[in-house]
């Protein structure tokens, strides 16, 4: 058995897209790539987000209910998100690219400003206050320097809907706001991988023994998201660089066709894989995010393929075509100069 | 994926599930676990007319010790081979079956009666020497490893017979190893060999050694075998006769192994499975 060690940086640009630099002003795409939202808080205080983004199973709207939350000051639980729906939603530009997030979720942020700014009007005509003395703290509309005079988005959304009389006309009825938001540039989110693994020469199976990710996809919403989009991204790449291929025979026949022959990773093919984070802020959202749902795809791959070469490099192994499966492995090492005897 | 349309009965008794079966002809299947023929059904490789469950027949579940032999009910599952270890061998082999729901539905009637010589317990079933018990119109019958399996997805059992019994003997004192070799712990063995040593000090007085999917059906290593007999067992012994495993072998390519790959393997596998079985 051969252990081996591979490395990768990797940067990616996200945040797709300033529609100016990628449209037909630009790189000449017949599309904008400007993302929408819609906030809407009823009656009773709870509300509904909707984004022209999709969520397919990232997470994406546990991460906008909580973005929303924060500026609404009610409980990300009181938050629904409808996506994916272009009979109810707004115009988008869906999720890809790793975009949802950085480009998406900046829409929902700017669309719950808006209603907090209408709520904090709204609060300041209950109170009889400034506008601008009114502040959301600890899911509270408060008034600056009298932290007992407050009103709940309840009761705001409340006078929202059925207004006092002495709420000024202007505030205008209801509390929804909608943002659209064409980055000014991309974002560029990056990481470095490193991971260890053992060849058995023999045979030309490879274990990964360890796994190792740190990234910096900005300020994290959701840690436990972030997580999740590694471990499948990080298991994918290694389906890519170990298991997975599409072959057809000589008539054209597709021979992996079920999933029992073209193989993706099960749990037991893989370890644990220890997962880290910096946080460096984007300067071009308000959020400051950059997207992570590529990450792991873009740098386990080469990792692992460097890492399998690297235990080879003693046997003269140069180059092998992805997947590394066991028999190409067996044959590298018989094709090489110095390889082990069958 | 969707089976072409078959009709489904679950008999109480033997003799009514062999009733069926006999009645049906080429055209019934009995169903055990399910794990091998409704997916080939979904395929439509299989299309039988009728399914004979066999869940409700009694008397053909467990294990049972009986003078030097093992007696397993044909419906066991291999979650219960793989935590009988005194099974020894059978026990190592079914542990590496597919994954756990795979184990808990999948039974060793089901798996030996289907032939496949990419599963995991006809090798070990040649290995041991064991024998089927199997029950037909015309009554009860005994047919050895050696003569059960016939071709590729082909055994002896007649249209109207169940498989209703496993015999493996104890095979006390033997030193025993399974390695296996699959990309992902989920799929058919690549190529698997199981080996039974008897040792007194550190020579062989018997060896027998089981080859999963090197052939159309499970195959002994039988040169191997006889390299070893009355020999010193060390590494060197073995490391040489290990070089024979894949004598006498037709192992089929597929997609992942060509056949040289395959002869490969199972030399490798032997060597290791002999070292391990001989305790070195």
């Amino acid at each position: 058995v051969y252990r081996g060690v591979g490395f990768s940086t990797w940067v990616e640009v996200c945040g797709l897209a300033p529609s100016r630099a990628v449209g037909p002003q630009g790189v000449g795409l017949q599309a904008a790539f400007w993302e929408s939202a819609l906030v809407r808080v009823h009656i009773s205080g709870s509300a509904t987000v909707y984004t022209g983004t999709s969520s397919h199973g990232q997470g994406t709207d546990t991460g906008f209910a909580q973005i929303a939350a924060d500026r609404l000051g009610i409980d990300p639980e009181r938050i629904e998100v409808i996506h994916g729906d272009t009979d109810q939603g707004p115009w988008g530009w869906d999720t890809y690219g790793s975009r949802a997030l950085s480009v998406g979720g900046e829409a929902v942020a700017r669309a719950a400003e808006k209603v907090q700014q209408k709520a904090k009007r709204i609060c300041a005509a209950m109170l009889e206050a400034d506008p601008e003395d009114i502040e959301l703290a600890d899911g509270k509309y408060r008034v600056r320097g009298s932290p007992d005079k407050f009103k709940t988005m309840a009761e705001i959304a409340a006078a929202a809907h059925v207004p006092p009389q002495d709420l000024p006309t202007d505030i205008g009825l209801g509390l929804e706001e909608a943002a659209a938001y064409d980055p000014e540039n991309f974002v560029f989110p990056f990481g470095a991988h490193a991971c260890v693994v053992d060849v058995d020469v023999e045979t030309g199976k490879v274990k990964v023994v360890r796994y190792v990710a740190v990234d910096d996809c900005g300020p994290a919403i959701n840690p436990m998201l972030i997580d999740g989009q590694i471990h499948g991204g990080v298991t994918h790449a290694i389906g890519q660089a170990l298991y997975e291929r599409v072959a057809y025979d000589d008539e054209g026949q597709l021979l992996t066709g079920t999933f029992v022959d073209y193989a993706l990773p099960t749990a037991a093919e893989l370890p644990s894989f220890e997962t880290d984070r910096t946080e460096t802020p984007s300067p071009v959202n308000s959020l400051g995010v950059k997207g992570i749902g590529e990450a792991g795809t873009i740098a386990a791959t080469p990792a692992i393929t460097a890492a399998v070469l690297d235990a080879l490099a003693p046997l003269g192994v140069k180059w092998i075509d992805m997947p590394l499966t066991p028999m190409r492995i067996w044959d590298a090492i018989g094709g090489a100069k110095g390889g082990v005897p069958a | 994926m969707i089976p072409a349309t078959f009709d489904y009965a679950a008999p109480e008794t033997l003799d009514e599930a062999i009733r069926m079966l006999a009645d049906g002809g080429e055209d019934a299947k009995p169903l055990a676990g399910g794990h091998s023929l409704i997916p080939l059904m979904k395929l439509r490789l299989a299309t039988p007319w009728l399914l004979v469950d066999l869940r409700r027949v009694p008397g053909i579940h467990g294990i049972q010790l009986e003078n030097g032999n093992w007696r397993i009910g044909a419906m066991t599952p291999h979650a219960e081979l793989e935590r009988a270890r005194e099974l020894g061998l059978a026990a190592r082999a079914a542990a590496t079956i597919a994954d756990q729901q795979v184990r808990n539905r999948g039974t060793i009637g089901g798996s030996l009666a289907h032939g496949d010589p990419a599963s995991d317990l006809p090798g070990v079933l040649l290995a041991t020497e064991g024998t089927v018990t199997v029950a037909g119109p015309g009554g009860q019958r005994t047919v050895a490893a050696s003569e059960l399996f016939r071709d590729y997805l082909d055994t002896s059992l007649e249209p109207g017979e169940v498989l209703t019994e496993v015999r493996i003997p104890t095979l006390e004192g033997w030193g025993f190893a399974y390695q296996k070799f699959n990309r992902r712990s989920e799929d058919w063995a690549m190529v698997a060999v199981s080996a039974l040593i008897k040792q007194t000090g550190d020579i062989c007085e018997d060896a027998r050694i089981g080859l999963t999917n090197m052939g159309s059906v499970p195959l002994r290593a039988k040169a191997v075998e006889e390299a070893l007999r009355g020999q010193p067992l060390n590494p060197e012994t073995i490391g040489t006769a290990a070089q024979q495993a894949d004598a006498e072998t037709s192992p089929p390519a597929d997609l992942n192994a060509s056949a040289d790959y395959k002869r490969h393997l199972a030399r490798v596998l032997c060597r290791r499975a002999l070292t391990e079985a001989a305790g070195l």
